[in-house]
């Protein structure tokens, strides 16, 4: 699948691990991960994707900015309804829930 | 010459031959009667030691901090060497009529990404998307946030860049990019030129 070990971990990437973890989701893997094209008021860039959960939850991402606030956000931040009939053949998927010892779907 | 000068001469003599056997270094220093009677120093020169290699390792390393990085002299961060990728291969015209998007994000790529071109609605913008995969330059590049490879294809004309990933099976995003070529040249280790 082409999986890569040796990328450092992006500013990105760093921004929405703290963001996740105010969400109290426990551990989770990234998959489907995509940079978006825009740079944001903050500097990042913008970032889509999803997390699956050791609660088998899985949930899509954005990585967007809050003017008011004037602070990087998850928005939106929606669960995915019927996440493994919806990914069950999707590789980045399956390989997210083998890192967190979920079973296949 | 009298006696007492001859075994002055003789001891002088007998002590410059133990000198010579011995290895030691004579210094003949004047007494009372500079030229009858010198007094003579016999002093050991120490040899020169050659310098020790053991020196050098003795001295202390900076020693890893909890996180694994040297304090004092911090090891050259360790990134693989981009590899040239493989040629990529792949059946257009395979991606364009099979290829999806994941749970909600044609619509949610499109409300961000909408505006961006002369799309009017959801299937145009995911038409746009098939048209680049079918027409545009392709190249192959690492997501960095979630560390795999993805195909990548670009209309420089148009401006528009479509990805999906290694398999060919998901659409992960079109949009233009805000710097153009320079955007997809610079992708995490992109195969784009």
């Amino acid at each position: 699948m082409g999986y890569r070990k040796d990328s450092p971990e992006s500013e990105e990437r760093r921004v929405i691990r703290q963001l996740l973890s105010r969400k109290r989701l426990g551990r989770y893997e990234f998959f489907l991960g995509q940079r978006e094209g825009r740079r944001l008021p903050g500097g990042l860039e913008e970032v889509s994707g999803f997390v699956i959960t050791e609660h088998d939850v899985a949930y899509a991402f954005w990585l967007s900015w809050d003017s008011k606030s004037h602070q990087y956000v998850l928005h939106p931040f929606r669960a995915v309804p019927h996440a493994d009939d919806a990914l069950n053949d999707d590789e980045e998927y399956l390989e997210a829930r083998r890192k967190l010892g979920l079973d296949p779907p | 010459m009298p006696p007492s000068l001859k075994r002055v001469l003789l001891v002088i003599g007998l002590v410059l031959l133990l000198a010579a056997v011995s290895g030691c270094q004579v210094t003949a220093t004047s007494s009372s009667t500079q030229d009858a009677a010198p007094a003579v120093t016999v002093t050991t020169v120490p040899e020169a030691k050659p310098p020790q290699a053991a020196d050098t390792a003795a001295t202390p390393r900076p020693r890893p901090t909890a996180t694994g990085q040297a304090t004092a002299r911090p090891k050259p961060t360790t990134v693989a060497p981009a590899k040239p990728a493989a040629p990529v291969e792949v059946d257009r015209e395979k991606l364009v009529r099979d290829a999806i998007w994941a749970p909600s994000q044609l619509q949610s790529h499109f409300e961000k990404h909408g505006g961006e071109g002369p799309w009017a609605s959801e299937s145009v913008y995911d038409a746009s998307a098939r048209e680049v995969v079918k027409a545009g330059t392709l190249f192959t590049y690492v997501d960095r946030e979630s560390n795999v490879e993805r195909l990548g294809f670009f209309d420089k004309v148009g401006n528009r860049f479509t990805s999906l990933t290694r398999d060919g099976r998901r659409i992960t995003t079109h949009f233009r990019p805000d710097r153009g070529e320079a955007y997809v040249r610079g992708l995490y280790r992109s195969t784009y030129r």
